[in-house]
C-alpha cells in the first residue's frame, strides 16, 4: 500500500484518492469517467449475455406483481443469512478441515453425495480449513432466496403473501465436510 | 475441484461446528424504475427466523 504520496514523505488523504486512476487503478467500464447511462451500457456490455437478452431483475418483478402486501415500487427480498466460524474440524494431526454449509428450500436427501445436484439446494458456504485453524472468528454469508420461493410460487406450493411462513418451514441445512479429490 | 471443496460430501455433526447458527432474513427495496437504474435498499433487514438443522 503506497502511504506516502510523494518522494518527500507527504501522506496520501481520502481526498486525494478519490479517483482511482490517480494510483494508476481503473476498471475498463470507468474509463475516461462515462455518464452514468454510458457506465450501466458498459457493464451490460461486458458482463451480461447477448445483446437481444434484456438485462432486466425479471425474478423480483415477478415476485413483486405477485406480492399483495407490496407497492408497485417496491418488494420484499428473502436471505438465509450463515453466520459462519472460520473453525477447521481438528483432523488429529495438527491440520484442520474445511466444512461447507449447504442451504436447501425444500427436501433434503439423506445421502450426503446427492447434495450438490439437489434441485433444492440454494446455496453453499464454505470454510476450507486450513493447518492449525481453530479461529472462532464469525464470518457471514448470505444466500438469496428469491429464486427458490419463485419456482414455490410457481408450483401452488405458497404465495408471496405466505412466504415468510413457507420459508420458515421450508429453509433448511446440512453441514457437510470438505472433500478433497 | 473447487465445486467438490464447496459442495462437500460427507455429513458431519452440526455439533461439530461451535457458533455456527443460519437465520432467515428479509428485507425491503424499492425497484429500479427503469433499465438506468438499480434497486435501492429501503429497509432494515428483519429476522424471520433461525434454520433449524
Amino acid at each position: 500500500m503506497p502511504f506516502h504520496r510523494t518522494t518527500a514523505g507527504a501522506f496520501w488523504t481520502s481526498r486525494a484518492t478519490r479517483n482511482i486512476h490517480t494510483q494508476g487503478y481503473t476498471y475498463p467500464e470507468l474509463f475516461n469517467n462515462p455518464s452514468n447511462a454510458t457506465l450501466i451500457a458498459n457493464i451490460k456490455a461486458q458482463y451480461s449475455g447477448p445483446s437481444n437478452v434484456l438485462v432486466t431483475s425479471m425474478k423480483p418483478q415477478i415476485i413483486a406483481k405477485q406480492c399483495s402486501n407490496t407497492t408497485a415500487q417496491e418488494k420484499t427480498l428473502y436471505f438465509a443469512e450463515v453466520q459462519l466460524p472460520m473453525y477447521g474440524l481438528d483432523n488429529g494431526k495438527g491440520g484442520s478441515l474445511g466444512y461447507s454449509v449447504l442451504v436447501f428450500v425444500g427436501n433434503v436427501n439423506d445421502d450426503a453425495r446427492k447434495w450438490s445436484t439437489s434441485e433444492s439446494l440454494v446455496g453453499t458456504a464454505a470454510s476450507l480449513g486450513g493447518v492449525h485453524m481453530q479461529s472462532d472468528q464469525i464470518v457471514t454469508s448470505t444466500i438469496d432466496l428469491s429464486l427458490a420461493l419463485e419456482k414455490a410460487v410457481a408450483a401452488g406450493k405458497t404465495t408471496m403473501e405466505k412466504a415468510g411462513e413457507y420459508l420458515r418451514g421450508n429453509v433448511k441445512y446440512r453441514v457437510g465436510l470438505v472433500s478433497l479429490p | 475441484m473447487w465445486a467438490d471443496i464447496e459442495k462437500g460430501g460427507k455429513e458431519i455433526r452440526r455439533s461439530a461446528v461451535a457458533n455456527l447458527r443460519v437465520r432467515l432474513i428479509s428485507t425491503r427495496v424499492e425497484m429500479a424504475q427503469s433499465e438506468e437504474e438499480f434497486d435501492r435498499w429501503v429497509g432494515g433487514f428483519v429476522q424471520l427466523g433461525v434454520v433449524e438443522c
